[in-house]
């Protein structure tokens, strides 16, 4: 589903550029799930937003469903980031003014689906989260292994073939973060593929396949099946 | 995204800063309420100008003498020290002749002195005839008006003001009195109703004689002014070349009259209120302007707080223009609510002003209230655009990364 060839990412600091990835190859099977880590300044997130398509690699190619997104412009890419890509972050990220329901429906809403399929969908996406009694709770309200949940809601929401997470359990104390864990691994199960981004070596172990990178280069790769 | 999507985001936005919210829907309010309010007083003084002026007869034509013109052969006439030619009192009578004329009232005025007993004034003194009654819509108080004869017969009679009445007599009754006036003594015959000034006479303040006793009076033929009532507003055309055709005959036909129709003074006045009104309104919108320009900085402001929230948006796929329209749609929502706020302060103030001077009316116009609305927003949509742009081209993992 995703390959990556020869993705390079520099960034201009002053005078100088730092190279933040260097010539990464990467494929990424539907359904994986993939930790990746390796100490700070590694180039982890950066791998991650360029997966996720918030960012551009200077260099290489990446297919996304056998697709060429690396040169995209702007408004195809964010098209793309809509269909295929759903993220969650270290701090969950939720607009404070708006419900739970009303957050795990704003990308349904930016995509322009209609009220009554918004409104079915963040009921089932938050009560599969167990959240069926916070549907109306605005995130100061809840806690945080339960904003997490809605940000995990909010991400699936248009179905993405990809879950990103930065940290996902970073903000969070140690059951909480299970939790956390949990649903995301459940929604991996159920064929989401699956990619998060750790400090965490017990939450890095869980996963199938293990990436760690080192000044940018890939150091170490296990394809190992569950 | 929905256009019913962006408002509703827009107004979640708005609500969550009630303090900003409310500075900034004062500030445009303000604005609003005084263009409204300035073009309300403008467009009430203009329609009280009006009102004058209809009072002054609705048909009416004033003629004076002497041709006023930019241009031609006045000069000459300036040079060799000639005063235009007087109007007298058979011109007048002779714009009876015309069909399209039903009333006509030639005025000298002029000031004497006026004494009764040991009392004594100064007065302005007017000599006319009995159609003056109907052409000023005067009311008469007690007795009767000037005698409706001949316009050349003089008889030694008056007809007196309020005011007039009110220092000379107090509570006598002064009909069948003997009032002196310069060298001639007349008996009054009625007094005026109390009228206030309506257009260039203050009835209340004058002395009527019939115009052949004022001629005697000041010893002067010329006619101060002639007022002409036409049978009707359509007539008023077609009198006015009457009389100039009639006068020209008179005069070995040369035009050296001028005849002010009511509709040309009317005209004028209201040209020269609108102007002001116009004015007023520009000042007051200036402060739009400043109100945009409040609105740019506080939509900067709102753009740098809630750039996370930017970057979560374009996480999730939003695009540039729907971010764009966010923040515009925002500042939409402010404008378009101060505006509303303004539209009800400026016709709560004319309102007020409406009761406290009784005699003027302060209504908006229907412009004013769009065009003040249409600016406010047209501003806060301007003044919103670099904002909102600046959201929309935020780099999305440098907006996320933003603390």
């Amino acid at each position: 589903m995703i390959k990556l060839r020869g993705i390079c990412r520099n960034f201009q600091v002053g005078d100088q550029i730092v190279t933040a990835l260097n010539h990464i190859d990467l494929e990424v099977q539907r359904g994986e799930y993939i930790s990746i880590m390796g100490p700070s300044g590694s180039g982890k997130s950066t791998l991650l937003n360029i997966l996720g398509l918030l960012d551009r690699p200077t260099e290489g190619t990446y297919w996304l469903n056998e697709k060429d997104v690396s040169r995209l412009e702007e408004r195809t890419l964010a098209e793309q980031r809509q269909r295929n890509i759903g993220f969650i972050f270290q701090f969950f990220h939720l607009i404070p003014r708006l419900s739970a329901r009303e957050n795990v429906e704003l990308p349904m809403l930016l995509a322009g689906k209609s009220v009554d399929a918004r409104r079915e969908r963040s009921r089932d996406v938050l009560k599969s989260m167990g959240l069926a009694d916070r549907l109306n709770h605005r995130p100061d309200q809840l806690s945080g292994g339960e904003r997490q949940r809605v940000a995990i809601g909010r991400a699936i929401a248009m179905e993405p073939a990809a879950l990103l997470a930065d940290e996902p359990t970073g903000n969070l104390d140690s059951k909480s973060g299970d939790e956390v864990i949990q649903v995301i691994e459940q929604l991996n199960q159920e064929g989401i593929s699956l990619i998060v981004v750790t400090h965490d070596p017990e939450i890095g172990k869980r996963a199938s396949r293990h990436l760690t990178l080192h000044d940018g280069e890939v150091r170490c790769d296990t394809k190992r099946q569950l | 995204m929905k256009i019913i999507d962006t408002v509703r985001l827009s107004a979640q936005a708005i609500s969550r800063y009630p303090l900003r919210t409310f500075m900034l829907v004062l500030a445009t309010a303000i604005g609003v309420a005084a263009v409204v309010l300035l073009t309300a007083v403008g467009e009430g003084a203009r329609q009280y100008v009006n009102g004058q002026f209809t009072s002054l007869g609705t048909h009416l034509l004033i003629i004076l003498p002497g041709k006023t013109e930019t241009s031609g052969a006045g000069v000459t006439g300036v040079l060799m020290g000639e005063t235009p030619r007087d109007l007298t009192l058979q011109d007048a009578i002779a714009l009876h002749r015309s069909v399209h004329v039903e009333k006509v009232a030639p005025i000298i005025l002029g000031s004497g002195t006026a004494s009764w007993q040991q009392r004594q004034r100064e007065i302005t003194v007017i000599g006319t005839t009995a159609e003056m009654l109907d052409i000023q819509f005067w009311r008469i108080g007690l007795g009767q008006f000037l005698p409706a004869v001949d316009m050349d017969v003089a008889t030694p009679v008056c007809v007196i003001g309020s005011v007039v009445q009110e220092e000379f007599f107090g509570n006598t009754n002064p009909i069948g009195q003997w009032l002196r006036i310069g060298d001639t003594r007349c008996r009054i015959s009625g007094t005026l109703a109390q009228a206030g000034r309506t257009g260039f006479l203050d009835s209340d303040e004058l002395v009527i004689l019939p115009v052949a006793n004022a001629q005697q009076l000041f010893d002067a033929p010329g006619l101060f002014r002639i007022l002409v009532q036409a049978t009707g507003p359509q007539a008023i055309n077609q009198a006015k070349q009457d009389i100039i055709e009639i006068t020209k005959s008179r005069h070995q036909g040369e035009e050296d009259i001028t005849v002010v129709t009511q509709d040309a003074v009317l005209e004028t006045f209201d040209s020269i209120f609108q102007m002001i009104t116009l004015g007023l309104a520009g000042i007051a919108a200036i402060s739009l302007v400043v109100a945009g320009i409040l609105i740019m900085n506080v939509m900067l402001v709102a753009v740098s707080q809630r750039t996370q929230e930017i970057g979560v948006l374009k996480a999730l796929g939003a695009q540039k223009h729907q971010i764009l329209m966010l923040f515009l749609t925002e500042a939409m929502c402010l404008t378009g609510l101060g505006g509303l706020l303004g539209l009800i302060l400026g016709n709560g103030g004319a309102e007020l002003l409406s009761i406290l001077t009784p005699e003027l009316n302060f209504t908006v116009p229907i412009w004013a209230m769009a065009g003040s609305i249409g600016m406010a927003t047209t501003s806060g949509l301007a003044f919103s655009i670099i904002p909102a742009w600046h959201a929309a081209r935020l780099d999305p993992v440098s907006a996320l990364a933003a603390r």
